[in-house]
């Protein structure tokens, strides 16, 4: 039994009050809105707060008899290649297994079981760094099933993935007799979890998109290959998009989404694409584009104003939680005339994905931008002027 | 999988006798040349990390020469050319037997496996460090790209670090090293065998 009644308060000093139940052999989906404390949630079970994140805990918490702990919670969190320590996939997957005292040969054999009962078993001796997204994610998958944790937690580990994979994912998840608590946005994946709301979405208004004629082209892709190094990813791609225009890039994971957003930018080689305006992007790691001390360097603060984000003025870019980062990262890039947004909304609740992209839609077009994002989300594909599906031009 | 490159234990302990041999022979031309046609006939994919160290190589040249001469520098640069691939032969052996060789040469199975962490996370931090510069060419020009780039790459390090400590906590991190070394197979013991060789070699004093 888990068992949760307790007060956190932050290193920052906000407050947060959580009350969670789930029994031996749950399955227990948690939603709420973006910040809403989820994975603070999932910390706690697994001892990570206050063990690594500091703050204080005031409260009762049980995890099986015992306080929160990493010996019966395992944690899957959200980029898998930040949880990948070993060099080879099965090495990574019987890794845990090691740790907790198995014999190497023993957690093998259990480990390549494991890869082969999800269907997997030839990754097992591949490099994790060679692994495309929705192998990683598999492998972390694995590797948390491999374990004798009596709890699996995943903290929205398919916020990057397609929704196919994720869904076919979350059903071999189910299929596990242990306590599995997954925190996700997308409701869709809850089929067979009970569902647990922390704190329901608040209902935000999607902004009407202001029609117009849109301006000169800004883009223009005839008859386009797009290449990663020497190797052809998409061929055959014919589009345009003028001023004030959006576009969608979607198709499931590998399908070259990204690889034509670099192209765009000019960071992957291509034929047939042709540029007009200064190029921003913002990349699915929003890290590497916020370099800034303090957030209204980054962003004006009109702009701020505008995402309603004025209150993070003051604070480090890099202290703010994964959406908000986001967010920055995708602001940052309306800097140029042409804005190309990598998955802006992994990991954001559905109201505000849709707020966000309707804001996005509208301030591209008042303020005469061509607008492309990749995206596994339907939702945010159909707010855009068009959409491009990559899979028929995939290699 | 692992077949192509040298045993781990083997190619640590060639790197040391055929750096020793160099040492030992007072960088003698002769034992220079063996180790380094040693090391490219053993793993001849150290040709690619040598031309990516060539700058470095070429500098050394430079300086010994005007150090030296022509005779100094050509023995020095050979020497140091032996050097750079006597311990490449380490590098092209796969991370995790890397540190199984180190426990089994008596480092503290924690250390071992730290200091592989460390090396594999070179990669992650390369592509990180990629990502940087990309993100800071789309943004401005000329040393500012570096400068940006820089100051983006040592914020996502922290973070990296941070969530890299958050990882081993999720999987119970005790400090132990999970896979097994492999046999060594006769290729590996040739290798061996060859390095023994040069270093009673340069233990001759006419060499």
């Amino acid at each position: 039994m888990i068992e949760i009644e307790a007060t956190y308060t932050y290193p920052t000093g906000i407050k947060l009050r959580f009350e969670f139940r789930a029994r031996e052999g749950e399955k227990v989906f948690i939603s709420g809105r973006t910040g809403c404390g989820k994975s603070t949630l999932l910390r706690i079970l697994n001892g990570l707060i206050p063990d690594l994140y500091g703050g204080k805990l005031e409260g009762k918490v049980r995890v099986f008899g015992r306080a929160g702990n990493n010996r019966d919670v395992f944690l899957v969190t959200q980029h898998p290649e930040e949880q990948i320590v070993c060099e080879r996939v099965i090495e990574e997957v019987a890794f845990s297994l090691v740790q907790r005292g198995w014999e190497w040969k023993d957690a093998r054999n259990y480990a390549e079981e494991v890869l082969a009962s999800f269907g997997v078993e030839n990754l097992a001796k591949r490099r994790t760094s060679e692994l495309s997204d929705g192998e990683k994610q598999a492998v972390i998958v694995c590797s948390a099933l491999a374990t004798n944790c009596l709890c699996l937690a995943f903290d929205e580990p398919f916020s990057h993935l397609h929704p196919k994979l994720a869904k076919k994912i979350v059903k071999k998840i189910l299929k596990d007799n242990r306590t599995v608590i997954l925190s996700e946005h997308r409701i869709e994946l809850s089929e067979g979890f009970k569902i647990f709301e922390i704190e329901p979405c608040p209902d935000t208004a999607k902004l009407e998109v202001e029609s117009g004629e849109y301006g000169k082209t800004l883009i223009t892709a005839k008859n386009a290959n797009v290449y990663r190094g020497k190797k052809l990813i998409l061929k055959g791609i014919n589009f345009k998009i003028k001023e004030g225009e959006s576009l969608a890039l979607t198709g499931v994971n590998g399908s070259g989404k990204t690889t034509l957003l670099r192209a765009l930018a000019g960071l992957e080689r291509s034929r047939g694409i042709e540029i007009r305006g200064k190029v921003r992007m913002a990349f699915q790691y929003p890290g590497y584009t916020l370099n800034s001390n303090i957030v209204r360097n980054e962003v004006s603060m009109d702009m701020l104003r505008k995402f309603k984000l004025d209150r993070l003025s003051d604070r480090h870019p890099h202290s703010l939680s994964g959406g908000e980062k986001r967010i920055l990262s995708a602001l940052k890039a309306f800097g140029g005339k042409i804005v190309l947004l990598d998955e802006p909304t992994a990991g954001l609740d559905k109201n505000l994905r849709q707020t966000l992209i309707s804001k996005f839609v509208h301030l591209a077009r008042i303020e005469k931008k061509a607008l492309v994002i990749a995206t596994h989300d339907e939702d945010v594909a159909d707010m855009c002027d068009r959409r491009l599906e990559l899979e028929n031009h995939a290699e | 999988m692992q077949s192509k490159s040298v045993e781990g234990r083997i190619a640590i302990f060639s790197a040391l006798l055929l750096t020793a041999s160099i040492y030992i022979s007072g960088f003698s031309l002769l034992v220079s040349a063996l180790s380094i046609i040693i090391s490219l006939v053993f793993c001849p994919r150290i040709i690619r990390s040598i031309i990516l160290l060539s700058p470095m190589l070429i500098f050394f040249v430079f300086s010994s020469y005007i150090l030296g001469g022509i005779k100094h520098s050509l023995n020095m640069s050979v020497a140091m050319l032996a050097i750079l691939s006597s311990g490449l032969l380490v590098s092209s052996v796969p991370v995790t037997e890397f540190s199984l060789s180190l426990k089994y040469f008596g480092f503290p199975e924690s250390w071992a496996f730290r200091i592989g962490l460390a090396i594999r996370m070179f990669e992650v931090f390369k592509e990180d460090v990629r990502r940087c510069f990309e993100a800071s060419k789309l943004e401005c020009r000329g040393v500012h790209i570096y400068l940006r780039a820089l100051k983006s790459f040592s914020a996502v390090i922290v973070l990296r670090s941070v969530a890299l400590a958050e990882s081993l906590y999720c999987k119970g991190y005790s400090g132990k090293l999970p896979g097994e070394l492999r046999k060594p197979n006769f290729k590996d013991f040739l290798l061996l065998l060859f390095s023994a060789i040069v270093l009673i070699t340069s233990l001759h004093p006419k060499i």
